[in-house]
């Protein structure tokens, strides 16, 4: 993977101009950036009210170590729509059982695509990182294009799972697949 | 504001509308544009800050993800929503994203939450929130260009609706005008006609029953109050007026009598006592002049008012006779002088004469000079005094020529009677002049000519009788006689008198008639144009002791009449025959007018034959006078004089019924005789009168009779005296349905060519036509084919012999009248010629 260090600068750089409100690192390593992006996009994502109670946290479930532990560290403390962030590393997407967010980072091991399977028709909201090299069926999908960092959306898995992203985010999107009128930037 | 008090009531009240109105409009119009403005000002804020909100809301994601291409792409959202720019500002970052044009009003920084108008622009900017977060801002500005074209639009409607607004406030305040400033000019211009003609009659018309109709009330109120007190004042005035006037009179009476008995008073003062200190004190008193003169000493005192009365002052006249003798004109000095010796040498009682007396001025007076002889034991006369009145005064001499007028020629006249009878000396003769054909002078060149004729005259005659005075005596007769004096005077119009003083046959008078006309006879030159002239001149002299002088100037004038009739430019005498004469037209004058009381006037008639059947077509009616003691008297003895007296007119009237009663008798009693027609003659008075045909048609009205059975007869004279007045009144009484005949035709001095002007049916030729011995065949045949040219039934009269009637056939001529047919008879014998079966035309003429 011969551009993936100058890949690293610039999502360094891009996300240090641009990500004030949430971040005052001054560096950033690859996860805490994509932590940073996970955590803008939970700012636009609706779970049922069934699933996610007024003030009660998100459940945030990274699967994959050591990038898992960097991503907890990055989030720690903060907030989304108002829910507390409640992180917890998995080293395989198998063991996580619940929640309302599942983040697969590249470190993840096990059979991810068998247990997002499993996952389909749960409230929860699942992010891959293409990175990890597999067309997983993720709600979100983390990518680089342009050497920016950009995600796509699977309305189908979304509409699935219940949870709705906001048609500003979908406006942001890279791709957008499934049921709706699929866009592209 | 002289300008604005000036106007009228009318103008300011349209003026105060209009104002008012557009005053109105404007304001409204303001305040609603100013609303209108503001509000639209707020809906743009208010759509700017939604769409900030909205926009905000939207790009917050890419203001999230720091994606400003989305975040751009948010902000094109706004375009076509009338956003002129938008720009995103992040905490720490201005610009972020933009939109619109560039530059812009936004300010830099511009900060969340504020609104602003930057150059008619509205800037407002919106804080982008995400869950409570403020994440940026966003300001967006729209123009202010909508609502300004909107205020535009608006303030053209409102223009148009203010121009509407005018014309309907002009057209309002018009009938304003007409209910509240109309009624008060109509009151203003009864003001003004009541002012100007003083007429307080008038009244204003009430329109309306409020403040004005009130108004009108009350003014015709007062217009009343004043009338009265107008009406008031004029009989107040009126009375005093006439109280003054017959107080005037009185005066006047009593002023006169007094001056009168004050005058006789003190000249018999003077006379009897001549008291020096006496006479004085009566001068005084007296407006007249006074002299006292010394017969002794030859010296003559005159009063200061006898020299003031011929304009000298007391220190310019001496005490000479001669300061009064020299001074009498010239014409009648030798009879001052004569009077005088008279009174001195005790042949007459007093001394009184009228001359004419030389002014300062150079200018003539009239005066009248009257004195008393005072004698001594032996009858010789010591001392003569008397007074000198001015009787110029306009009184008695002729404005025009400065001759003696009428007031004065009789009082000289009486006076001169008076004196003649006691001096034994010849008799006067009174020369009454009256110039012919003068009013035809005045009438054709103008009253100033006729007046500068008249003192030509006037001249001449002066001229004349003074060269008279000298050659009137042939060189042998002896002078005995004292030369004859004259007295020249006008009595007004054209008449003139001469008065000869001292006449002893009737030659002398007669001499001098003559030579008046020989004067008389040059043409007369006035202003570069020639006027011919003669004088009639009737002579009368003093018949007897007894005559007046009005009796002389009376018997004068008859004279001067009758010369006149006999042709003038000559002179007659008047003899006794004269004044029989007249004593006879008096008296036929009476006779007449008793005639006309007790109705002896009584209709003839005359047959008229067709002479082309022989048949009986008519009489014509004719006026016969049964005079008591007289008989039967024909119209040519009295119609002449009923024309002049105007008793032609009741006459005629009368005559017309009488006939009418006659003719509806004959048919009562011949109903199966033909329609007979009358004729009936009418003379020029009656045509004056202005219901003559009323009165006809009246007369008919129930008779049974038409108009058509009557001719009107009038003669050629009649109708061409007052041709126009003749035409008028004939025409109506031909529309009428009477016929129309011209009598006489032939006689008169008319042309041909009036006859198809006059509206006449008929022509009867008159008789001298017809008489043999000047009867003009040729003549008779023109006049006769003329008329039937015309359309006019041909009447002939005067036929006496079966030739004449004859000839008359044979020229077409279709009526005939004469002895040959019938003399004229009254009603009755004409009664009988209906009854028979006459035959009128030998028969050998019809046959033939």
């Amino acid at each position: 993977m011969a551009p993936f260090p100058r890949l690293i600068v610039a999502l360094v750089i891009v996300l240090a101009t641009s990500w004030s409100g949430h971040a005052a690192a001054q560096a950033m390593s690859e996860y805490q950036a994509k932590a940073a992006f996970v955590l803008n996009v939970l700012a636009f994502i609706e779970w049922p009210e069934t699933a996610l109670a007024q003030g009660a946290p998100i459940e945030v479930a990274v699967v994959g170590r050591p990038s898992g532990e960097e991503v907890k560290t990055a989030l720690a403390g903060k907030t989304a729509r108002r829910h507390p962030l409640a992180v917890h590393v998995y080293d395989r997407a198998s063991d996580v059982k619940g929640g309302h967010v599942l983040f697969l980072t590249a470190d993840a091991g096990g059979d991810n695509r068998g247990a997002l399977s499993s996952l389909v028709g749960k409230a929860v909201l699942t992010i891959a990182d293409q990175t990890t090299g597999a067309s997983l069926p993720s709600i979100i999908t983390l990518l680089i294009v342009d050497r920016r960092l950009a995600f796509t959306v699977d309305l189908d898995v979304a509409d699935a799972n219940g949870v709705r992203p906001s048609a500003h985010l979908l406006r942001l999107a890279h791709k957008v697949r499934g049921r709706r009128l699929a866009t592209t930037r | 504001m002289i300008g604005w008090r000036r106007l009228s009531v009318q103008t300011k009240l349209t003026a105060v509308v209009m104002v008012t109105c557009v005053a109105a409009l404007l304001m409204a119009g303001a305040g609603i544009a100013t609303y209108q403005f503001a509000s639209s000002k707020d809906q743009l804020t208010d759509h700017l800050t939604n769409l900030a909100d909205l926009i905000g809301a939207s790009s917050s994601a890419a203001i999230q993800f720091r994606d400003a291409r989305a975040a751009r792409d948010a902000l094109k959202q706004v375009k076509g929503t009338g956003v002129a720019a938008a720009r995103i500002d992040l905490p720490g970052t201005v610009g972020f994203a933009r939109y619109g044009r560039s530059p812009n009003n936004i300010p830099v920084p511009f900060p969340a939450g504020r609104v602003a108008t930057i150059d008619g622009y509205v800037v407002v900017s919106r804080p982008i929130m995400l869950d409570d977060v403020t994440i940026g801002s966003i300001a967006v500005e729209g123009s202010l260009a909508n609502a300004r074209a909107q205020i535009g639009r608006y303030i053209g409607i409102l223009a148009a609706v203010l121009a509407v607004a005018c014309v309907v406030a002009f057209l309002l305040s018009r009938a304003l005008q007409r209910t509240i400033s109309g009624p008060i000019s109509r009151l203003s211009a009864v003001t003004e006609v009541v002012s100007r003609n003083g007429d307080y009659s008038i009244r204003a018309v009430r329109e309306s029953d409020d403040e004005l109709g009130q108004l009108v009330t009350r003014f015709n109120g007062m217009l009343e109050e004043l009338g009265r007190g107008h009406q008031a004042l004029r009989e107040t005035r009126a009375l005093l007026e006439t109280r003054v006037a017959e107080r005037t009179r009185t005066l006047e009476v009593e002023i006169a009598e007094r001056r009168r008995t004050e005058h006789e008073l003190m000249v018999a003062k003077a006379a009897a006592e001549a008291s020096a200190e006496r006479y004085a004190l009566a001068a005084q008193g007296a407006n007249d002049g006074l002299w006292d003169w010394d017969l002794a000493a030859g010296r003559l005192y005159y009063s200061p008012r006898w020299k003031a009365i011929i304009g000298y002052a007391d220190d310019e006249i001496g005490d000479s006779v001669e300061e009064w003798l020299g001074r009498v004109h010239s014409e009648d000095l030798p009879r001052v002088r004569r009077e005088l010796d008279e009174h001195l040498e005790g042949r007459s009682r007093h001394f009184e004469c009228e001359h004419r007396i030389r002014h300062k001025s150079g200018m003539v007076r009239w005066v009248l000079t009257r004195g008393l002889a005072i004698r001594d034991a032996d009858g010789r006369p010591t001392r003569m005094a008397g007074s000198q009145s001015d009787v110029t005064d306009g009184r008695v001499v002729d404005a025009l020529t400065g001759l003696p007028n009428r007031v004065l020629l009789v009082d000289r006249l009486e006076r001169m009677l008076t004196r003649r009878r006691k001096a034994g000396m010849g008799r006067l003769a009174v020369l009454f002049l009256d110039l012919d054909g003068f009013k035809l002078v005045n009438d054709g060149l103008g009253h100033l000519f006729g007046d500068q004729l008249l003192q030509a005259v006037a001249q001449r005659l002066r001229l004349c009788l003074r060269a008279t005075d000298t050659l009137a005596r042939p060189q042998d007769e002896a002078p005995a006689s004292p030369t004859p004096e004259h007295t020249l005077g006008r009595l007004g119009g054209d008449e003139f008198v001469v008065l000869l003083h001292d006449v002893r046959k009737v030659e002398d008078a007669t001499m001098v008639a003559r030579r008046i006309q020989e004067a008389l006879a040059a043409p007369f030159i006035l202003d570069g144009r020639e006027a011919f002239t003669s004088a009639s001149i009737g002579i009368a002299l003093e018949a007897g002791p007894g005559a007046t002088g009005e009796e002389m100037l009376r018997d004068a004038d008859t004279a001067m009449y009758r010369a006149k009739a006999l042709g003038k430019g000559r002179f007659e005498v008047f003899d006794g025959a004269m004044r029989e004469r007249v004593v006879e037209r008096m008296q036929l004058d009476t006779a007449l007018r008793l005639a006309v009381e007790r109705h002896e006037f009584v209709p003839f008639f005359q047959p008229i034959i067709d002479l082309r059947t022989g048949t009986l077509s008519g009489f014509e009616s004719l006026l016969r006078w049964q005079r008591p003691g007289h008989g039967l008297v024909l119209p040519g003895a009295f119609v002449g004089l009923l024309q002049s007296n105007g008793l032609i007119v009741r006459v005629g009237q009368r005559f017309f019924g009488d006939v009418c009663q006659v003719l509806q008798s004959w048919q009562d009693t011949h109903p199966a005789a033909p329609a007979l027609s009358i004729n009936v003659n009418f003379a020029a008075p009656q045509f004056n009168e202005v219901d003559l045909l009323e009165h006809l048609l009246e007369m008919l009205d129930g008779s049974g009779l038409q108009p058509s059975q009557f001719v009107v007869e009038i003669t050629e004279s009649t109708a061409i005296s007052d041709f126009d007045h003749a035409a008028e009144v004939l025409t109506r009484i031909r529309d009428a349905g009477f016929r129309i005949t011209l009598d006489d035709f032939g006689t008169g001095y008319s042309s041909l060519s009036c006859l198809h002007e006059l509206p006449i049916t008929g022509v009867k030729l008159d008789r001298s036509f017809i008489a043999k011995e000047r009867g003009h065949p040729a003549l008779l045949k023109g006049i006769i084919g003329l008329a039937v040219q015309l359309g006019l039934t041909v009447t002939a009269e005067g036929i006496e012999t079966e030739e004449q009637c004859e000839q008359l056939r044979s020229l077409g001529c279709h009526l005939g009248q004469g002895y040959l047919f019938g003399h004229p008879a009254d009603a009755a014998a004409t009664r009988a010629v209906l009854s028979t079966d006459r035959v009128w035309l030998p028969e050998a003429l019809l046959t033939s």
